[in-house]
C-alpha cells in the first residue's frame, strides 16, 4: 500500500530518506539540516563515509566539532548486525534519556559480480526500521546515494522511508510502504538456481542429526579457510534454520552448500509450504523463553533470503570471507 | 542416552553427545547443547531445585542453541517459583548466543561474569569519536 503517510501512527518517529544524485547534494541538504540541529542544541550522532564526512567538515568548520561521529565499519558489517548495532545504540540513548538525530549512510556497494545484492537485502531491515526503532523517538536520516546502486534498488530505498529531505527541508515522502506491506511484497526472494553439484548435499530428518550437520559445516567453512570462530557462527545459523526447518517444515531438511569466489552459500529446503511471516528474523526476541532461531541466523549470516512456493520452504544463506571476518578475533 | 550413578549423591549421564555430571546443589554440563538435548538436560537441573543455590556449570559448553537458552530461561523461572537461584557459570559459546539474543539477565539465574561479549567479534561498535 503506497499512498499518505500517517506519522502520528509513529509516535512521531521520522525515518528519512536523503537521495544524493548529484554532486552538490550533501552541500545542498544535508548541511543545512546539520546546521539546524547545531543551532537548536539538538544532538546528531554521524555514521558517515569519509567523502561525506569532509564535505560536512568542510562545509560547517568548526561547527562540526558540535556532531558526534562513529566510524562506519563499526557498524556495516553483516546486515543483520548492522540493524541490531544502531537498535542497540538507539536503545541506549533512549534509555539514558540522551535522544539524538542518527543521520546513517549505508556502505553496502556489491561487487558486479557478487552472488547477491547485499543493498536490495538490506531494504527489508530498513523497512523494520520504521517499526522497531519507532519507540526510540530518535529521528534518522538515510544518506543513500543513487549512482551506486541499480534503480531498482533506490526504488525500494524510496518504499522505505516515510520522509525524504529535500532543498525545501524533509517532506513526506509519498512512495512510502508500510513496514509489513513493504516486507510482504518482497517475501519471496528471487534466488538463483543451486548447482548440480555442491560440496555439501545431505538430508537431515532429526533434531539428532544436527551435531553432525554442524560439524560438517565447521570442516567444510575452515577448508575454504574461515577462522575458527567464524566456521563456528556459519554453523550455528546454519542449525538454527535446519532445526526451524525440521519443527515448523515437514522432514527431511535438504542442505546444500556451496562456494561463490570468497563467499559460502549454504540452501536450506524443507518441505513445508507454510510460508514464513515476512518479518520473522528482523526482531529480537520478545522475551527469553520466545522464538528467536531465525534473528540469531539473521545476525550470523551477511544475507539471508527466504522463499516459499511448491510445497517446498527454502532459507538462503551468504557468508561472504571479508563481511564474516570483519572486526573477528581470529585465534 | 546413557547415565551412571558415580555415588550416591552423584550421577552422570550423556544426552545426546552431550555430558552431564551432577551432585547436590551442582550440575556441569560440556559438550553441545541444542534442540535435541536441552529438553532433557532442563529436567536434570530442575530435579536439582530446592536449595538456596544451584549452580549450574556451563563453562565447558561448546554450543548453544536458541533452544538451549530458552531451556535455561525456563529453569530460571522454575528456580525462582521455589525460591533457588541458580549461578549460572558460561563459556564463550553460551555467552555468545545470549549476546545474540539480547539477553543479559534472566530471571531466577545469576550470571558468573565469565567471558563478554565482543569477542566474537560481534560487540558494540558506537564509540564515537
Amino acid at each position: 500500500m503506497t499512498g499518505a503517510i500517517d506519522h502520528r501512527a509513529q509516535g512521531g518517529f521520522c525515518h528519512s530518506l536523503l537521495a544524493v544524485d548529484a554532486p552538490d547534494t550533501i552541500e545542498r541538504q544535508l548541511v543545512p539540516l546539520l546546521r539546524r540541529k547545531i543551532n537548536a542544541r539538538q544532538a546528531v550522532l554521524m555514521v558517515v563515509g569519509a567523502a561525506t564526512e569532509q564535505t560536512v567538515r568542510d562545509r560547517l568548520g568548526g561547527d562540526a566539532d558540535a556532531l558526534q561521529w562513529a566510524p562506519p565499519d563499526g557498524f556495516y558489517q553483516r546486515l543483520g548486525f548492522a540493524y541490531r548495532s544502531f537498535g542497540r545504540l538507539l536503545d541506549e540513548r533512549c534509555s539514558r534519556r540522551q535522544p539524538v538525530h542518527l543521520v546513517a549512510e549505508p556502505d553496502l556497494i556489491s561487487a558486479a559480480s557478487a552472488p547477491v545484492n547485499r543493498a536490495a537485502a538490506f531494504l527489508g531491515y530498513e523497512a523494520m526500521v520504521n517499526d522497531v526503532f519507532a519507540r526510540y523517538g530518535c529521528p534518522i536520516t538515510c544518506i543513500w546515494h543513487s549512482h551506486h546502486h541499480p534503480a531498482t534498488v533506490i526504488d525500494g530505498v524510496r518504499e522505505v522511508h516515510g520522509r525524504q529531505v529535500t532543498v525545501e527541508g524533509e517532506q513526506d515522502n509519498p512512495r512510502y510502504m508500510a513496514p509489513a506491506t513493504y516486507l510482504n511484497a518482497h517475501a519471496q526472494a528471487t534466488m538463483t538456481p543451486t548447482p548440480p553439484v555442491t560440496e555439501i548435499d545431505g538430508l537431515v530428518w532429526e533434531v539428532g542429526q544436527l551435531a553432525t550437520c554442524r560439524a560438517d559445516v565447521v570442516d567444510w567453512a575452515g577448508r575454504h579457510r574461515f577462522a575458527p570462530a567464524a566456521a563456528r557462527q556459519v554453523a550455528m545459523a546454519i542449525s538454527e534454520v535446519v532445526s526451524n526447518g525440521l519443527q515448523h517444515g515437514r522432514p527431511p531438511v535438504h542442505m546444500r552448500a556451496w562456494a561463490y569466489h570468497d563467499t559460502l552459500i549454504v540452501h536450506i529446503e524443507d518441505h513445508g509450504a507454510q510460508p514464513i511471516p515476512a518479518d520473522a528474523g528482523y526482531r529480537p526476541p520478545a522475551t527469553p523463553v520466545d522464538a528467536g532461531g531465525l534473528w540469531v541466523a539473521r545476525q550470523l549470516a551477511d544475507v539471508l533470503l527466504t522463499h516459499t512456493g511448491h510445497g517446498r520452504t527454502a532459507v538462503r544463506l551468504y557468508f561472504p570471507y571479508a563481511v564474516t571476518h570483519h572486526n573477528l578475533d581470529i585465534p | 542416552m546413557s547415565t551412571g550413578v558415580l555415588s550416591v549423591d552423584r550421577g552422570f549421564e550423556v544426552v545426546d553427545g552431550c555430558e552431564v555430571v551432577w551432585s547436590a546443589g551442582q550440575i556441569a554440563v560440556s559438550g553441545e547443547i541444542d534442540v535435541g538435548n536441552a529438553e532433557v538436560i532442563g529436567e536434570r537441573i530442575r530435579a536439582l531445585l530446592g536449595p538456596p543455590v544451584v549452580t549450574v556449570d556451563c563453562a565447558a559448553v561448546t554450543f548453544l542453541d536458541v533452544a538451549g537458552m530458552r531451556m535455561l530461561a525456563r529453569v530460571g523461572a522454575a528456580a525462582a517459583a521455589v525460591n533457588t537461584t541458580v549461578r549460572l557459570r558460561r563459556s564463550p559459546s553460551v555467552a555468545e548466543t545470549f549476546a545474540l539474543c539480547n539477553v543479559d539477565a534472566l530471571p531466577g539465574i545469576v550470571m558468573d561474569p565469565g567471558p563478554t561479549a565482543g569477542q566474537d567479534g560481534l560487540g558494540r561498535p558506537e564509540d564515537s569519536r
